[in-house]
């Protein structure tokens, strides 16, 4: 007998609910995994001078004395192409229903903690990330690896909007991950189902550890998402990584800290939870040709209260991305679709990935809204406004109209751009307002059927100046009346 | 003072649980003398017998005073001493664990503690744990190194 196994072990110390102290393991390292004979895998989480805290990650019987073994792998995850329209838990497992990854297109484990790249890596946004939603490409751009927070109340959209974003990538070539963090396990089966009628689960992959998880498995749903979309960056793609949402993984860590005896401090969240945020949110961005060349796109989402994003967590997160969105279920239930805020929501990467034109128009179709905003109020002081005010008073109103967009919908960019000029010329004086969402409708359907409008699209996203652009807006306004006259 | 009495318990002593339930006898046994509490009435035959074997001078080492203090620090030391975790796959009796430690005392170190711990499925041999690293010198570990080659040569005979 020459082969001695010979191998690290513990034996638990302590249990508390998932968190245990193992005695042993000289050579451990933070992040490795240790199991027991009965197969509950447990991750280390931190290391003190006599003994070692680990996080359960699965559920099982854990009793002090009990021997955990070291594994040799660490915290990690075998990554490939395989992945695309399936579902996984943060280790890794199929959790969709469509049966184990077989062991020969395992080829690549990837460690789940790992640095951010540095800065050195990284390259200047310069690319806009389409999403096909008016209010967002116009107004609030967002660019390739741009950060761009989530925020808003309960029922107020979010939902609707992610999805909208993840199926308005198809045939894009970008790569879309979402992470549910804790949610219900019917909200995870529901996203699963609506991405698949709708054809988008093929580009997507789904990170998931519902709410009836052991909270260290939901505490490593980020780190997954996150390791996967840098697979797929480093191959050159433009990765989209939602994580819904940050709150609940916020609550998890706190839980897990206060269990572990760290100090609780402002709402009782630990003193490193920005840290721990953070050090997540810096993996995604625009890299270098050197580091694959490809791009990730976060969209970290948080859930509010009552419309106060002024909380500890939803402020950590405003700090720490790139420009958020602000949902309110006010607009919501006005009929806003996407129920985005615009004045309280900033974007403060996505202007400089848009073009000349674009830019130029945006501040215009903005000026307006501010201007009808201010005269709105002043109406309700003074009984007649000027023809100028009424003019700016109905621009307003008809771009509010036209930046409403239903779910499931995509306008292409130079649609948008053509749509919202519209409001400028003659073309909606006399068309009646409670109609809009025919007119609307009928306006996309013609810019993306009719050859001929669809050659004036490109020619006019294609203008050097804005006057350019209004000479062939003009040739435009005919045709879409003599599209009415149909 | 603490040390001299572990090293006398330590003598007829050979396991951690052995010596956890030998505190725990001293100490009530001297709660009783100083403050007459008695947590348990009925002390088994073999115990009494420990405790009567016990020199008298660590019962006089302790007071009413010092007791807690004492003691507390003996239980700590007690803690601290290495522990040898001997799985074995059947039961040995306490003269085997005597023979076996006074071996391991006189050749590796004068200061350990076993833990045996009894797993069948070790077939035969043995597996220890000592300072965290684990090694397994069973049959288990040999049949399961051997598994292709003993699954083919059985094969062999069946027709």
């Amino acid at each position: 007998m020459n082969a001695v196994n010979s191998q690290e072990v513990g034996f638990v110390s302590t249990v508390n609910d998932f968190l245990i102290y193992l005695d042993g393991l000289p050579t451990i390292r933070v992040n490795d995994i240790v199991e027991n004979e009965a197969g509950v895998r447990a991750w280390i989480s931190s290391i003190s001078e006599n003994r070692v805290q680990a996080l359960l990650l699965d559920e099982g019987d854990v009793k002090p004395g009990q021997l955990f073994k070291r594994r040799t792998d660490p915290l990690s995850i075998n990554i490939g192409d395989y992945l695309l329209s399936r579902a996984i838990n943060p280790l890794g497992i199929a959790i969709d229903g469509k049966g184990l990854f077989n062991s020969s297109s395992k080829n690549k484990v990837y460690d789940l903690d790992k640095q951010a790249p540095g800065i050195k890596s990284r390259q200047f946004i310069s690319n806009q990330f389409e999403t096909g939603i008016t209010i967002l490409d116009m107004l609030i751009p967002i660019g390739k690896g741009q950060r761009q927070l989530i925020v808003g109340d309960a029922r107020s959209g979010k939902g609707s909007f992610i999805i909208d974003m993840i199926v308005n990538q198809k045939n894009t070539n970008v790569v879309c991950i979402y992470g549910a963090i804790g949610r219900p396990i019917s909200h995870i089966r529901n996203v699963i189902d609506v991405l698949n009628t709708n054809k988008a689960l093929d580009f997507t992959i789904i990170v998931a550890a519902a709410s009836s998880d052991p909270p260290p498995l939901i505490y490593l749903v980020p780190q997954t998402a996150f390791t996967i979309a840098e697979y797929f960056q480093k191959k050159g793609k433009d990765v989209l990584l939602i994580l819904d949402d940050m709150g609940n993984h916020a609550k998890i860590y706190r839980e897990i800290a206060l269990i572990g005896n760290k100090s609780p401090g402002r709402e009782s969240y630990p003193g490193d939870i920005f840290y721990q945020h953070a050090h997540l949110l810096e993996r995604a961005g625009n890299f270098k040709q050197s580091q694959g060349g490809g791009s990730i796109t976060a969209l970290p989402v948080i859930e509010i209260n009552l419309n106060d994003f002024t909380g500890f967590i939803p402020t950590n997160l405003m700090a720490m991305t790139d420009g958020h969105l602000l949902f309110r279920s006010s607009l919501y239930n006005q009929g806003q679709r996407p129920a985005i805020d615009m004045g309280l929501s900033v974007s403060r990467v996505g202007l400089q990935t848009q073009s000349v034109l674009q830019k130029r128009l945006a501040s215009r179709i903005k000026a307006v809204l501010t201007q009808a905003n201010q005269l709105r109020i002043l109406s309700r002081f003074s009984t007649e406004l000027s023809p100028e005010s009424q003019q700016i008073q109905k621009q307003g109103q008809l771009i509010e109209e036209l930046i409403k967009q239903e779910a499931l919908t995509y306008v292409p960019k130079e649609v948008q751009m053509i749509m919202l000029s519209l409001v400028f010329t003659d073309y909606f004086k006399n068309k009646e307002i409670t109609l809009f969402e025919e007119y609307k409708r009928r306006l996309i359907q013609a810019f993306k059927t009719d050859t001929d409008l669809k050659k004036l699209t490109s020619q006019a996203y294609l203008s050097k100046s804005l006057e350019e652009f209004d000479q062939v807006l003009k040739l435009v306004i005919p045709k879409l009346e003599l599209l009415w006259q149909h | 003072m603490e040390d001299q009495i572990l090293n006398t318990i330590l003598k007829d002593t050979y396991t951690q649980t052995q010596l956890n339930r030998r505190l725990r006898l001293l100490k009530e046994s001297l709660n009783n003398q100083f403050f007459g509490v008695k947590n348990n009435l009925f002390i088994e035959l073999e115990d009494q017998n420990w405790l009567d074997s016990l020199d008298k001078t660590i019962f006089s080492q302790f007071s009413q005073e010092n007791f807690n203090a004492q003691f507390q620090k003996l239980e700590e030391l007690g803690k601290q001493i290495p522990v040898l975790s001997l799985y074995l796959s059947f039961d040995p009796p306490l003269e085997e664990i005597a023979k076996l430690s006074n071996y391991f005392r006189t050749n590796f170190s004068p200061n350990f503690l076993f833990e045996i711990k009894l797993d069948p499925n070790l077939v035969a041999g043995s597996a220890l744990v000592w300072k965290g690293v684990y090694k397994d010198y069973s049959l288990r570990k040999y049949i399961d190194d051997q598994k292709e080659r003993l699954i083919s040569e059985f094969k062999q005979f069946i027709k």
